[in-house]
């Protein structure tokens, strides 16, 4: 099997990873890598908690070949808090509660993200497209909504 | 999963492609942005794979428009279509806008390419039908040369296209529709990021005289490719479409026996394609007389 070494920027920072044939993003960022913010669900692309950023548009990380994001800017949810200070999506969240278990949440902000660098201030129905492919089992939605709108407020 | 390929490749030239195509022959599978071949991968659908050719290193994201209809580059992702002017600024294309709309996961349209939506030939993608209902043609690269395909001739079967061993897709071509036409699509799926239980897709078209001279009903999800309503166009062809007509037309559906799914049986598809029939001939027709209007 063909290995080769391949430069993938990630949070700012080029990585050199040996990638075979057909690596993941998700396995990569994980397992290579140890961003482990990035999490596995349903390893199918339904539930969104592999979400990261590919030049600021959210994909699903599990379903990504790695080798498909060379030259491209990948953003994990590692990547958002600047000088150890949290992005205003991650700080709304921590203040309205946008979470219980937490498992979904780093998709749910790298969605939220996406959204509010493409439309700053988003009508509901906007926050209920750029969800659509984020399942939370605990919160039911709600604190979420909340958190997205008073970080786009900001 | 049972998925071992040895190689990637990322070709710079259709002759690269078609000649990587030739050499490896039933082993090489091309991607595009992937997901469709995550999908046969999860599904045990590609144990035989070995050679992947990417072809995110050739010019096929683009839309354009010349006289002969709009060119939609094989490798344009879902999310760009569901933005470029071209498609959403053309009154008779709304059947196309609302099926990239219906695609919701953002994650999947962001990456997702037209050329991978046509290929996989799934019935429960919601962009194929659309395309169908607007006469779309496949426009295929093989090492002899370019040809066109209608659509409905590549859907050969579930998960099966009418591409030889050397030829890949490169363009889908939505030719020039009818003056005077009006196209709906609806969906009905369990939850927004389901695949669609049904769907339907119409394109309808309106002569001067109010009657429908033209249409194209094609229903995803209940066959093992997407099924040409016949029976239903010949119904409303020649009559002017009010509800009552529309209704009509539905009935002409009949009744067939759709592929059952977890989240809905054959009986119960049934009953929801007739009512998307009804309702898309109804909202098709209304577009096509507000074209007229115009």
């Amino acid at each position: 099997m063909s290995k080769d070494k391949v430069p993938l920027r990630i949070n700012g920072r080029t990585y050199e990873v040996t990638l075979g044939p057909y690596a993941l993003l998700a396995d990569v960022l994980r397992e290579e890598l140890g961003l482990k913010g990035t999490k596995r669900g349903c390893d199918y692309g339904g539930c969104g908690s592999c979400t990261v950023l590919m030049d600021g548009k959210a994909i699903y990380s599990c379903m990504m070949p790695a080798r498909h994001v060379q030259g491209h800017e990948i953003t994990t949810i590692e990547g958002l808090a600047e000088g150890g200070k949290l992005s205003p999506v991650q700080e709304s969240f921590v203040k309205n509660m946008g979470f219980q278990c937490g498992y979904c949440t780093p998709g749910v902000i790298m969605s939220a993200t996406a959204l509010l660098k493409r439309i700053p201030h988003p009508a509901d129905d906007d926050i209920r497209e750029a969800l659509a492919g984020n399942l939370c089992r605990c919160t039911g939605y709600t604190s979420i909504f909340k958190s997205i709108k008073e970080a786009a407020e900001k | 999963m049972a998925f071992h390929p040895t190689d990637h490749f990322e070709p710079t030239s259709t002759e690269e492609v078609c000649g990587l195509l030739s050499k490896y022959g039933k082993h090489a599978r091309i991607i595009a942005g992937g997901t469709a071949m995550y999908e046969l991968a999860k599904r045990g659908l590609a144990s035989e794979v070995k050679q992947l050719i990417s072809l995110r290193n050739l010019p096929l994201g683009y839309v354009h428009r010349d006289e002969t209809g709009l060119h939609l580059g094989a490798t344009s992702t879902l999310e760009q279509l569901a933005n470029a002017r071209e498609i959403s600024n053309d009154p008779t294309l709304m059947v196309m806008s609302e099926a990239l709309h219906e695609i919701r996961p953002m994650q999947v349209r962001n990456v997702a390419t037209i050329g991978g939506e046509i290929c996989t030939s799934l019935p429960l993608l919601d962009l194929p039908p659309a395309l169908l209902a607007l006469d779309t043609l496949g426009v295929v690269q093989g090492t002899n040369g370019r040809r066109t395909v209608p659509l409905n001739e590549f859907l050969v079967d579930f998960f099966l296209n009418a591409l030889k061993p050397n030829e890949f897709l490169v363009e889908a071509l939505i030719p020039n529709q009818p003056e005077h036409s009006g196209s709906a699509f609806f969906k009905f799926g369990r939850t927004a990021y389901d695949f669609n239980l049904v769907n339907v897709a119409t394109r309808i078209t309106i002569a001067p005289d109010g009657k429908c001279s033209d249409a194209r009903i094609y229903l995803g999800g209940v066959a093992r490719v997407p099924m040409r309503a016949s029976a239903v166009e010949n119904s409303i062809r020649q009559r002017a479409i009010n509800d009552e007509m529309a209704s009509m037309g539905a009935q002409a559906l009949g009744k067939f026996k759709a592929i059952p799914q977890i989240h809905g049986d054959a009986e119960y598809k049934l009953d929801i394609a007739h009512v998307l029939v009804r309702d898309s001939i109804k909202r098709a027709a209304e577009r096509a007389r507000v074209v007229v209007t115009h």
